[in-house]
C-alpha cells in the first residue's frame, strides 16, 4: 500500500510538476519571512532580519532543487523531456531517421520472423500432455546396418507382451497408419487414417472435444466400426453440426459410427512425428479402433506396429531403457524370424524423434538472421556515429553549459531507444509478411511449421530484442560522441582528433560488417552449389510420368481377388486411347517408401542379414517411367503372371556389388532362405529411390503380379500424349469401371516427386540467401555511408590538396584506397569466419567440400564489385569538389 | 552518495519523525523544536530540512496539509501516518543500537 501511495504521489508530482514548485515555494516563503519577521522582532531592520534570514536559511535556490529532486521525479521527467527532445530532433532529419529504422526494422522483423518458426517448431511444447515423458518403443535389429532399421517398431504380439510385463510405463499404446476411402457425395476421397488401440488418446492425454475415446470392447473384430473425426473433418463434412454423433460416415464402403470429434490442431501422428511415418499422411484426419483378430494377437513375427508409451512418474528413460532391454532379452527367443530373432530394444523421447532433425536446421536460420541483426546494428550505429559528428556543437554548447556527461549519454540513448521501437513496431509488420512467406516455402519436413504464428513469445521476444538492439547500436555512439573536453570544444581546436577517434570507431563497425557478410556469403554459396549439384543429379526416370495412387477395392478381400483387381484396373487403364505405356509398382520412387528384404545370391559370400531394396513392378513399368534397360530384357507380360515364373530385374549398383566381373544375366538370386532361385533376366539403369542426394543402394524389381498384392494400394504410372487433365480423366473412369467407390489420390507427375523430395533443401538455400542479400545491401550502404561521411569531412583537406597540385585522380584513389583498406581488413577477417562457419555447415552439403575453392574465390568477387560501387560513388564525387569552393568549406 | 552523508540523513529522518511525535507541526517549527531539544547543539540547515520532509513525504511516513500557522500565515503542516510510526519504532531500535555500540567502543579502552 505504501508502495503504491508513494508512487502515486510521485506521478502526481511529475505530472503537476508546477503546481508542486509553487506549493514548495510557498512553503519556503513561509520559512524565510517567519525568520525574517523573527529577526524584526529581536529589533533588526529590515534589510538586517532578511539578510540574516537568508544566511541562516541558505540558498533559497539550492533549496528548491535539491527539494526537487528528493521527489525522485527528477529522472522520470528527465527522461520524458529526452524523449520529447529526441522526438524533435529525430524529426528534424526525417532521412536519417527513416534509414536507420528502416535498417533495424528489416533486421527485427527477420529477426522476429525466424524466431517465431523456431518457437512453433521447438519451443512451444508438443500439445500432448507433459512431452518429454513420451517415448517410442523400438525393437530393431542391430545387425541390420540400413538406413532407418533402428525405427522399428515391435510385432504385436511383443507390444502386448511389453504391455502386460513393463512397470515404467503409466501408459502404453499401439497404432498404424492408412489410407482410406472416405465417400462423400457422389466423390470418394483418400484421408489419412490411424488404427488406434483403446489406450491411444488417453496416453497422448487428449481428449475428443465431443463423444468419447476408444474403449476395449471397440477393439473386437466386427464391433470395431466406430470412428474419431478431426476438427477439420468435421468443419468441412458436417459444418460442425452438434448432432454429430448420431451420423456416420463411409470408409471403404463401410459405415463407421462417429464416436467423437477431436479438438482443433489435434492431428497425431504427424508424417514428422514418426521417424518413417507414411509419406502420404501429412496430419492424421480420422481414427478408427484397431481390431485384433485371435491370427495378429499370435503372429509374433509379421507385424511391427509404432508402440508409443508414456514413462511413469520417477521413471527416467534410462530406468525404461534397462527394463526394455531384459523384456527384449526374454522375447527374442519366441522369435523365428531373421530379423526378430536378433532384435533389442530401443526407448527413444518422441521430442529427440520429432525434433532431432529440424534442431540443426532452425539453430542455423537463426544464427543467420542473428548475423544479419548484427550487420544492422553496425548501420544503425554508424549512421548515428555520423549524425553525432554533426551534432558535435550540440553536444559541445550543452557540456559547456554544465550537462553532466551522464546526463548526455542518457539522452543519447533515449534516442536510440526511440529509433529502435519505432524499428520494432515496424518489425512487427515486417515479421507477419515474412511469416506468411515462409509458410508458402514449407518443405513438408519440418513439425509443426504451419502453426508459425506470431505469439505472447515472440511479441516479447520482439519488444526485448528491439531494445537490446537499442542499447547494442546506441552504447557506442552515446559513449563516444559524448567524451567532450570542454576547453578543447571551446578553443576548437581539440574537434580534430575527436574526428580522429570516431573515424576509426566507424571503420572498426564497418570492417566488421564486411566480415559478417563474408561469413554469411560463403555460407549461402556453399547452399547454392549444394543446391545447384542437386538440382543437377539425374533421377533416372522421365519426368514428365504421371502417377496416381490406387486404393484397393473393398470387395477385393483376398490374395486372389486383389490381384484380380489389380489385373482389371491395368488392363482397363491400358486399354484407353492415348495412353503410350502403362505400368504398376507397390511404392514410387522418392515417396518416402522403403521395402528391404533378405538377399541371397549365388555363387557369391553371403553376409549374415544381408539386405536388399525390392519392389513390384509390373512389365510396363520401366517403358512408363522411361527406365534405361542396360541389358538383358524387361519382363514377359507372360512372366508377370501369378504362376511363379521366378525371375527378377536389377539395377546397376546391384550388378556391380554382387556381380562384378560377371554377365548378370542368367544369374540368380532368392529373398527367402529355402526358396527356388530367381533369375535375373535384365540390368537396368540406377535411379534416385529414396532422396536425391542419395546414391542408388543394389536394387531389385519383382513382377508384380507374381508377388504378395499388397492390400494398401499401388501406383500406376503413365505416358501419355494428351493433356494431362484428358489423361486424370481417363485414368478416373478406368478405376471407376472397375468400382465406382475408389478414388484415385495423389496424382503427380514424376517432377513433382523430385521437387518435393528438394524442398528441404531449397526452403534452407532460399533463406540463406535471402539473408545474405540484404546483409550485403546493408554492408554496401554501411561502406557508401562511411565514405560519404569521409569525403564531407575531408573537403577542406581536398580542397586545400587540390590547390597544392594534387590530381582529381590522385584525391579519387585517396578515398577509394580508404575504401578497399577497410574492404580487404573485413574480407580478411570474414574469410577466416567463414572457413569456420563452412566447418560447421559440413553435414548440410551435399558434394561440395567444405572449402569449396568456387565459393571463397567468388565471395571476394562478389562482394568486391558490390562494394566498388558504394567506393566509386564517393570518390568520383570528392575528385569533383572544386577547390574554391572547398578551401571556403571550413 | 558517501556512507557519513547517508549516516547523517538517517538522523535527520529519525529526528523529524521523533519530533512530530506529539502532533502536526510545520518546517520551521520542526527546525526549531530539533534545536530546543538539543540545547541548541543540532542545528538543522533547511536545505537539507525540506528535501527531508519531502522524502518522507513521498514515502508516505508523513502526511502534510495546508493551515494557518501560529502567526496567521498559510504554513504546510506534517503530521506522522501509521506507517511513519513504525519506521519510528524501528529507527530507534536500531539508533539505540548504534550508540551504544558506539559508546561501548568509546568505554572500552
Amino acid at each position: 500500500m505504501r508502495l503504491i501511495d508513494s508512487l502515486r504521489r510521485r506521478l502526481h508530482s511529475l505530472f503537476h510538476r508546477d503546481a508542486a514548485n509553487a506549493e514548495l515555494n510557498d512553503e519556503l516563503r513561509f520559512h524565510l519571512d517567519t525568520l525574517i519577521e523573527r529577526n524584526i522582532a529581536q529589533g533588526m531592520s529590515h534589510r538586517q532580519a532578511r539578510t540574516a534570514a537568508e544566511a541562516e536559511f541558505g540558498s533559497f535556490a539550492e533549496a528548491t532543487q535539491s527539494s526537487y529532486e528528493s521527489r525522485g521525479t527528477a529522472l522520470l521527467a528527465d527522461f520524458a523531456q529526452d524523449v520529447r527532445y529526441g522526438l524533435r530532433s529525430l524529426r528534424r532529419q526525417p532521412g536519417f531517421t527513416a534509414v536507420t529504422v528502416l535498417t533495424l526494422a528489416l533486421g527485427i522483423g527477420a529477426c522476429a520472423a525466424i524466431f517465431s518458426l523456431v518457437n512453433a517448431v521447438l519451443l512451444r511444447s508438443l500439445p500432448y500432455g507433459d512431452a518429454s515423458r513420451l517415448v517410442y518403443l523400438y525393437t530393431p535389429n542391430p545387425h541390420l546396418k540400413e538406413r532407418g532399421s533402428d525405427a522399428m517398431g515391435p510385432s504385436i504380439p511383443d507390444f502386448l507382451d511389453i504391455g502386460a510385463q513393463a512397470r515404467s510405463f503409466a501408459s502404453m499404446t499401439m497404432f498404424d497408419q492408412k489410407n482410406m476411402n472416405l465417400t462423400t457425395g457422389d466423390q470418394p476421397e483418400r484421408v489419412g487414417v490411424a488404427q488406434v488401440d483403446s489406450s491411444f488418446f488417453h496416453t497422448l492425454e487428449a481428449a475428443p472435444l465431443i463423444g468419447r475415446e476408444f474403449r476395449d470392447a471397440d477393439q473386437e473384430p466386427g464391433n470395431s466400426h466406430s470412428v474419431i473425426l478431426s476438427y477439420s473433418l468435421w468443419q468441412s463434412l458436417f459444418a460442425a453440426s452438434d448432432d454429430v454423433l448420431n451420423r456416420s460416415i463411409t470408409l471403404d464402403g463401410e459405415t463407421y459410427h462417429i464416436a467423437g470429434v477431436m479438438p482443433p490442431g489435434f492431428g497425431y501422428p504427424h508424417k514428422t512425428d514418426l521417424a518413417y511415418g507414411n509419406g502420404n499422411i501429412a496430419s492424421t484426419q480420422l481414427w478408427v479402433p484397431y481390431a485384433l483378430t485371435a491370427q495378429q494377437r499370435a503372429n509374433r513375427d509379421q507385424s511391427s506396429i509404432n508402440a508409443l508409451a508414456r514413462l511413469a512418474p520417477g521413471v527416467t528413460g534410462k530406468d525404461a531403457q534397462a527394463e526394455m532391454s531384459a523384456i527384449a532379452a526374454r522375447l527374442r527367443p519366441l522369435h523365428h524370424d531373421l530379423v526378430f530373432s536378433g532384435m533389442i530394444a530401443l526407448v527413444k523421447p518422441v521430442t529427440q524423434v520429432v525434433l532431432g532433425s529440424a534442431r540443426p536446421q532452425m539453430l542455423l536460420l537463426f544464427g543467420a538472421v542473428g548475423f544479419v541483426l548484427l550487420i544492422a546494428c553496425a548501420n544503425a550505429a554508424n549512421l548515428l556515429l555520423a549524425r553525432a559528428a554533426t551534432r558535435r556543437h550540440e553536444l559541445g554548447v550543452r557540456t559547456t553549459l554544465g550537462a553532466s556527461r551522464g546526463r548526455l549519454v542518457r539522452q543519447m540513448l533515449t534516442e536510440s531507444l526511440l529509433l529502435g521501437s519505432a524499428a520494432g513496431i515496424i518489425g512487427v509488420g515486417l515479421s507477419l509478411f515474412f511469416i506468411r512467406a515462409l509458410i508458402r516455402l514449407n518443405p513438408g519436413n519440418i513439425p509443426h511449421m504451419e502453426t508459425t504464428s506470431l505469439d505472447l513469445r515472440t511479441m516479447i521476444f520482439l519488444v526485448l530484442i528491439s531494445f537490446a538492439t537499442s542499447i547494442l547500436f546506441g552504447t557506442l555512439p552515446a559513449l563516444s560522441s559524448t567524451r567532450i573536453n570542454v576547453s578543447e570544444f571551446l578553443s576548437s581546436a581539440g574537434t580534430r582528433g575527436l574526428i580522429a577517434d570516431r573515424r576509426r570507431l566507424r571503420r572498426g563497425l564497418v570492417v566488421a560488417q564486411v566480415a559478417l557478410v563474408v561469413v554469411l556469403l560463403t555460407g549461402a554459396g556453399l547452399f547454392l552449389r549444394s543446391y545447384l549439384k542437386v538440382l543437377s543429379v539425374q533421377t533416372g526416370f522421365s519426368p514428365s510420368t504421371l502417377t496416381v495412387g490406387l486404393p484397393v477395392s473393398a470387395s477385393a478381400n483376398t490374395e486372389d481377388k486383389r490381384r484380380a483387381f489389380y489385373a482389371s484396373v491395368l488392363e482397363g487403364v491400358s486399354s484407353q486411347p492415348g495412353l503410350s505405356a502403362t505400368g504398376l509398382i507397390n511404392s514410387l520412387p522418392l515417396s518416402d517408401s522403403e521395402s528391404l528384404t533378405m538377399l541371397w545370391v549365388d555363387g557369391y559370400p553371403n553376409r549374415k542379414n544381408q539386405l536388399v531394396e525390392a519392389r513390384d513392378t509390373s512389365s510396363g513399368y520401366f517403358t512408363a517411367m522411361q527406365i534405361p534397360l542396360l541389358r538383358g530384357r524387361y519382363f514377359t507380360p507372360y512372366e508377370d503372371t501369378p504362376a511363379s515364373h521366378s525371375v527378377v530385374i536389377i539395377n546397376q549398383t546391384f550388378a556391380n556389388t554382387y556381380l562384378a566381373g560377371k554377365d548378370p544375366i542368367g544369374q540368380r538370386l532368392r529373398t527367402e532362405p529355402e526358396a527356388p532361385w530367381s533369375t535375373i533376366v535384365g540390368v537396368v539403369q540406377d535411379i534416385r529411390n529414396e532422396s536425391l542426394e542419395t546414391a542408388a543402394v543394389p536394387q531389385i524389381y519383382v513382377p508384380f503380379f507374381s508377388s504378395y498384392p499388397s492390400s494398401y494400394g499401388a501406383v500406376i504410372a503413365v505416358r501419355s500424349s494428351l493433356p494431362q487433365s484428358a489423361t486424370i480423366a481417363e485414368l478416373r473412369s478406368a478405376v471407376r469401371s472397375v468400382d465406382p467407390n475408389l478414388a484415385i489420390s495423389h496424382i503427380r507427375v514424376m517432377s513433382e516427386l523430385t521437387a518435393h523430395a528438394t524442398a528441404p533443401r531449397r526452403f534452407q538455400t532460399t533463406l540463406l540467401t535471402v539473408f545474405s542479400g540484404i546483409a550485403l545491401f546493408l554492408a554496401v550502404v554501411g561502406v557508401y555511408g562511411l565514405l560519404a561521411y569521409t569525403v564531407r569531412q575531408r573537403t577542406g583537406e581536398i580542397g586545400l590538396r587540390m590547390a597544392l597540385g594534387s590530381s582529381r585522380a590522385h584525391i579519387a584513389r585517396l578515398i577509394l584506397s580508404e575504401g578497399l583498406s577497410l574492404l580487404l581488413a573485413g574480407l580478411g577477417i570474414g574469410i577466416v569466419g567463414g572457413i569456420v562457419f563452412a566447418h560447421l555447415l559440413r553435414s548440410f552439403l551435399y558434394q561440395v567440400p567444405a572449402l569449396d575453392p568456387l565459393t571463397f574465390a567468388l565471395v571476394p568477387v562478389l562482394l568486391f564489385l558490390a562494394t566498388l560501387v558504394a567506393c566509386l560513388v564517393p570518390s568520383i564525387r570528392a575528385a569533383a569538389i572544386d577547390p574554391m569552393v572547398a578551401l571556403r568549406h571550413e | 552518495m558517501t556512507k557519513s552523508n547517508e549516516l547523517l540523513q538517517g538522523t535527520l529522518d529519525l529526528l523529524i519523525l521523533k519530533v512530530l511525535t506529539p502532533g502536526p507541526m510545520h518546517g520551521l517549527a520542526i527546525a526549531d523544536r530539533v534545536r530546543q531539544l538539543s540545547n541548541d547543539v543540532l542545528r538543522v540547515n533547511q536545505s537539507a530540512l525540506y528535501p527531508a520532509l519531502h522524502r518522507l513525504e513521498h514515502q508516505a511516513w508523513i502526511a502534510a496539509e495546508w493551515g494557518e500557522s501560529e502567526n496567521n500565515r498559510r504554513a504546510k503542516f506534517y503530521s506522522l501516518t501509521k506507517a511513519g510510526r513504525a519506521r519510528l519504532k524501528s529507527e530507534e531500535a536500531s539508533w539505540d543500537r548504534l550508540s551504544s555500540a558506539v559508546y561501548g567502543v568509546l568505554r572500552s579502552v
